[in-house]
Formats: C-alpha cells, structure tokens, sequence
C-alpha cells in the first residue's frame, strides 16, 4: 500500500489568507519528510474554488520529491485552459502532476453555475477529452456538445483551424485519475482505459463495489493496478484523543465534500464518519487500512486535518502515519518477526541492536 | 520612480530551444535575482498557442515564484483578463496572495490576438465590455467578498475565498484612450506597452489624469508605467551588440511572425511574404529599447520620467539571451542607473 498527503484545501476558510498559503507549503514539505510519496489539493469549500494549482506550483517548489495529486473542477471553465494551467504545473514540477478529477463539483458550485448533476457529468468527459487532445504532441479540433475548439467565430480572421496548446507536459500525457459519482462515469472510465477513485464521502463498501463495477466494465488490467481512496484519518496517541481532534473536523470535511457548507447535525459525526474516515491509535488505523487492503484499496490519499488554530495536530498525525502505520503496510511479505513495533520491546530481537539516537 | 522587471515570458524559440522546466527554473532564478538586486516587481506575461513555450498561465507560474521570493511585489504584466473566467482569477490571485505573504500585484491587457480569443471561445469584440463587467466584479470580490450578480457561468453569487488582505496593486495595459479612460474609471493605474514613442506616453498619461479629474478620482499617487526593453552595458556600443540582434530576431519571430503584431495600413498581417515591411517594423521596436551605457539609459528613462511616468518594469530577457548575460546587464543596471533616480 501507498500512501499520499492531503487533500490541502486550497483555502483554509477559518484561515487568515496570508498564513494558509505558506502553511501548506511547509506541510508538503513536513508529509514529504515522513515518506509519503504525494500531495493532493483541492479547491476549498466555496464555488469553483481556490487555486490548487497555484498551490501546486509553490508546492512544487518548496517539495521536490511529491507527486503533486491535483484536483482542479473540470468542466466550467474552458478545457483549454485547464490543459494550460496543468501543463504549466506539470513543466515547473518536472513531470510530478496527476490529475485526479471527480467527474461532478460540489453541490454548491453546481448550484450557483445552474447546472445538474447530469450536466456536470457530460460537461467533465467532454472537457476530459479536449484536456487529452490538448496535452498531446499534434495540433487538434474538437466539436462537441458543450465546447467547439477552436470555436472559429466569423469575426476572428485570423483565427487557427487547430490549436496547439503550449507548453506540453513534461510528462508524455499527465496521469488521470476519475472521481466517478455515476455508474456512467465508472463505465466511461474503463472505456477510457483510466482508473477510478474512492472517494472521502463514500463508504468503504461502496469503493470496494465501485472498484468492481469498474472491472466488469471491462476497464484494462493496466487501470485496475491503482486503487486509491480519499480518506479522512485521525491518527493520535489515544483513540480518545483521536475523536477529540476528528469529531470538529469531520463535520467541517463531510460538509466541505457535500459541498453544501452544511455542517453535520449533532450527534451524527461518528455514524456518517462509520466506513468513511479512521480515527483511533496507531494500532486502529493499522487495523483499519488492513480492512482496506483486503477490499482492494491499494493507495490512501490521507486526509489529515486539524484545526487552524493548530497546525501542529496535522503535522503529529502525518508523523504516526508515516512512521508508525504505514511502514508497515510496506512490509509485505515479511515475517512478523521483522514488524518490530508490535513485538514488546523485551522479545524484540532488533531493537537492542539500534542505536538509542535513532 | 520604481522599476520591476518584466515582461518575463518563456521564449524557448529556434535560437535557444531549451526543456521547458528549464524555463520555468529560469523564471524563479531571475526573480530571486530581481529581488536581491532591489526591484520593487517581477511581471510575467501571457500568450498563448505560440510553440516557444510562452506563458499561457501566468498565475500558475506566479505560484512557484511566490515560493522561491518573500519581498519582491509578483505580477501579471499583461494577463488577458477576457480569455478568463474572472472568479477564477480572482482565486489564482488570491491564492498567489496567500503564498507570497500580500504580494500579488495585477495588471491586466485585453489582448489583440484572434488566435487567443477564438482558441477559448471568446468574442474579440466583447472584449471592452467584458473587462468593464470583471473589473467590476473583481473590485465587489475584493471589497465585500461576494459578487451577487457575477454574470455567465455563474447564475446565483459567488464568493471568494480567500481573500486578499488588501486590494492588489492594479494596472492596465494598453495605449489607445479607451484604456486610459477604462484605468481611471476603474482606479487602476496603467502600465504602456514598450516601443511607445515618447510624445505618445507624454500624451497618454496626460489624458489618464484628463480623465481623473473628469470622473472626480485623484490620480496622483496612482502607478503610470511603461515597459522598456533594456541592456545596460559598460558602453552603448557593447550593449548594442549584444541586445540589438536579439531584440531583432524577437520582434520579428515571436512580436511579428508569431503574434501577428504588425499590420500594414489595411491592416493586413505582415508576414515572412513581406521581408522588407517585416524588418522595418522590427527596426522601429528596437529604436525605443534602453540599450547603452549607464549614462545612456538614465537619460532615456529619464525623458519617460519628465513624460509623467512613475514606474518602469524593464525587460531584460529576451528571446535568446543566457542568464549570466542578463545577470550582468541587470546588475549593472541596479547599481549604476537606479540609483540615480529618487
């Protein structure tokens, strides 16, 4: 198993603007150093959303090592430009970007564009298309429901017949991942040959089923090997502890992913939390992403969140993840013997050989 | 009188092709080095569909410089504010607010380029009225937070978050007095293309403050820049032997060929069928750039000066030329031209 950092909401909204910028950064940096192997960024919580790929691109700059798991809403603006701001990212990061894109914004953005759920989905695959044409090498066209490119107004005399959008990705064409909210969208997806996501709303049980209903859709081998999922985790010394931090913060996230800016009514965190985030110890969340595991989920894009009043909350999660869960579910294969921390430390055959520094 | 530095686009062309990562490391190098050098801003430009490289998504670049600086002003100088959605770039700016600490600075242009409307699916001839009506919702976002009537996509209002901490310094570019009249209305300042001639910039910034006191807005303490193309050298005929070829070759691959700049008295293209009006129009552009000795620059930018201009953002790359190169003609520049302007 794999394990990425974030989303980072592109906009903290109880956060000070000029803080939330640099306090991302400095969070990739601290998720780079405890062994995750990406970032993930999203808008925030308000219509089309923040900027995560301006975010992505001083992220980029401060962590050389992440991918950068970007997650821009596709298909209200021109897919044009989307292909531009994700082929610049793309550029400055030196080939790290993958786009992981749900096919449907937030219910509050549909609203405030007029748009129904239904719509959005087309809109997403149409743009999805002209953003694949526009990141490959040869110029193109494209006429569709909802775009024509170029769209060769009478009054544009000099205008091209085909467009050749630049730059290029550094990388031949950037990875993409399908948030699919609809049946459809599963079963367009294995057509396309791209990988489906697990999305932080959704249920443990209803990713394993999306999975599955993305492999009898006839999706390739080759996008069936990444099954990753978005997913709320509070990791503490205690599970006490852990749902202090997680019952605040999962209602603001669960309200975020709805996008209605509702929060959750009292009482309620712990059962819509139920199959959907993984609070407790270290032993928990081991346990926890052992159950994901055995249903297929082999990357978990970690949503970490803590307050904004304290950061440092976030920052001792990723370094439990990092250091206390997930080397273990990158030991696959070896004995338990070698799973050193489970061992109390008088049976534990390794840890007098370390040096106490360490 | 302030200077940036600007109008920075990626300009991979056939006379230098490079990776463009490398470009974009190019681009934070030279804004690390504007800053430690003292200029106020760093610019970056914007064009589309042109195979050198440039630009397309100048706000995404500003990101990775907001990153790697923590004093110098980050601007768009020119961001073609009708080829986008303007929520959208109100929250790339806020967002490159947020990184940079406050610094985001904005200038906006409306662009000449068919190939660039038509690419995005944007009427050219809206573009006046559009920039009026994203001006106008820039300024509600800013002040109030909320646009209640954004227009299309958006049906109901939209909010932005975050916020900047304060309303970014704002320009537009352009030189015809429509912009002028635009800029005041709007309270943003102006910045000028280069290859102005100086009795047009004279004439310019008098009609901006003409308009000023027409609309009752006070335009005294408001940004009226230009941008210069500049090479500073130990003596104007070294400077010229270095800038003067490749400020040739850019004005007439990337200004002429590329972007269709040149137009003859019908307003056709002049293209590579037409050599001769090609290389005049080239000829022209390098007849205002800043190129010469210490001595030679500031009297040149000292006449823009006494024109009623307060800022000049001065371009030093283009095209081809390496980066100690500028590096040398930037710092000089810094220490031997700067200074002598209050």
């Amino acid at each position: 198993m794999r394990f990425g950092f974030g989303p980072v909401p592109a906009a903290q909204t109880d956060e000070a603007a000029p803080s939330s910028g640099r306090r991302a950064c400095e969070d990739a940096v601290w998720s780079q150093d405890e062994g995750f192997d990406s970032i993930w960024l999203e808008p925030g919580t308000q219509t089309a959303g923040a900027s995560p790929v301006v975010l992505g691109a001083a992220v980029a700059r401060a962590a050389r090592a992440h991918r950068l798991v970007v997650r821009p809403v596709v298909g209200l603006v021109h897919p044009v430009t989307i292909a531009e701001e994700l082929a610049t990212l793309d550029v400055i990061s030196y080939g790290r970007v993958l786009l992981a894109g749900c096919d449907r914004p937030p219910s509050r953005t549909l609203e405030a564009a007029g748009l129904t759920p239904t719509g959005a989905v087309e809109r997403f695959w149409e743009s999805l298309e002209i953003i694949q044409r526009a990141w490959s090498p040869e110029p193109f066209s494209f006429e569709g429901a909802h775009w024509r490119v170029p769209a060769r107004m009478p009054e544009h005399v000099d205008a091209l017949k085909r467009l050749s959008v630049t730059p290029k990705p550094a990388q031949f064409s950037i990875p993409i991942l399908v948030g699919a909210t609809s049946t459809e969208s599963i079963t367009r997806a294995a057509d396309a040959g791209l990988p489906v996501l697990g999305e932080a709303w959704e249920t443990l049980r209803e990713v394993a089923a999306k999975f599955e209903r993305h492999r009898n859709s006839g999706a390739p081998s080759a996008a069936q090997r990444l099954r990753a999922v978005v997913r709320d985790i509070f990791i503490a010394d205690t599970r006490e502890r852990a749902w202090e931090i997680a019952e605040p913060e999962l209602g603001r996230g669960q309200a975020r992913d709805r996008g209605d800016g509702r929060p959750l009514p009292a009482g309620a965190t712990r059962e819509v939390a139920a199959g959907r985030a993984i609070v407790g110890d270290t032993d928990t969340v081991l346990e926890e992403l052992g159950r994901y595991a055995d249903a297929g989920v082999n990357y978990v894009a970690c949503r970490v969140a803590a307050p904004a009043e304290r950061p440092e909350l976030a920052r001792e999660a990723a370094t439990l993840l990092g250091r206390g869960v997930a080397p273990h579910l990158k030991m696959f294969g070896l004995s338990d013997a070698i799973r050193v921390r489970t061992l109390p430390q008088a049976e534990n055959p390794v840890l007098p050989l370390l040096d106490s520094t360490i | 009188m302030r200077f940036g530095v600007g109008m920075w686009s990626a300009a991979a062309t056939r006379l230098r092709p490079r990776h463009h990562s490398l470009l974009y490391d190019e681009l934070c190098d030279d804004a690390i080095r504007a800053e430690e050098l003292g200029f106020a801003d760093y610019w970056v430009a914007e064009h589309h569909f042109w195979y050198d490289g440039h630009v397309s998504s100048p706000l995404t670049a500003l990101g990775a410089v907001a990153e790697c600086t923590s004093r110098i002003g980050i601007g768009t100088a020119v961001l073609v504010l009708p080829l986008h959605e303007t929520l959208r770039v109100a929250e790339m700016a806020a967002t490159v607010d947020a990184v940079s600490g406050g610094r985001a600075c904005l200038a906006f242009g409306l662009g000449y380029r068919d190939e660039e409307y038509d690419g995005v699916g944007v009427s050219r001839r809206s573009r006046g009225r559009r920039a009026d009506e994203q001006l106008a919702m820039l300024d509600a976002l800013w002040a109030e937070g909320i646009c209640e009537q954004p227009g299309s996509p958006w049906t109901g209002p939209v909010s932005l978050h975050p916020r900047p901490t304060a309303r970014p310094l704002l320009l537009l570019g352009g030189y015809v007095p429509a912009v002028v009249r635009r800029a005041a209305r709007h309270r943003a300042g102006l910045v000028l293309p280069p290859r102005m001639p100086l009795d047009d910039v004279g004439r310019l910034v008098e009609t901006y403050h003409e308009y000023g006191v027409e609309l009752g807005i006070d335009t005294s303490n408001v940004v009226i820049g230009t941008a210069v193309d500049c090479y500073v050298a130990p003596t104007t005929e070294h400077a010229r032997s270095v800038a003067f070829p490749r400020l040739v070759f850019y004005y007439g691959e990337t200004v002429g060929l590329g972007m269709g700049r040149f137009r003859d008295e019908e307003h056709r293209r002049i293209d590579a069928d037409r050599p001769e009006l090609l290389r005049g129009q080239t000829r022209a552009c390098i007849e205002t750039a800043a190129v010469g000795s210490p001595d030679a620059v500031h009297e040149q930018l000292a006449r823009l000066e006494r024109a009623g201009v307060n800022y000049i953002q001065l371009r030093f790359r283009y095209d081809s030329l390496p980066g100690e190169v500028i590096d040398t003609a930037m710092s000089l520049f810094a220490r031997e031209v700067m200074p002598r302007f209050a």
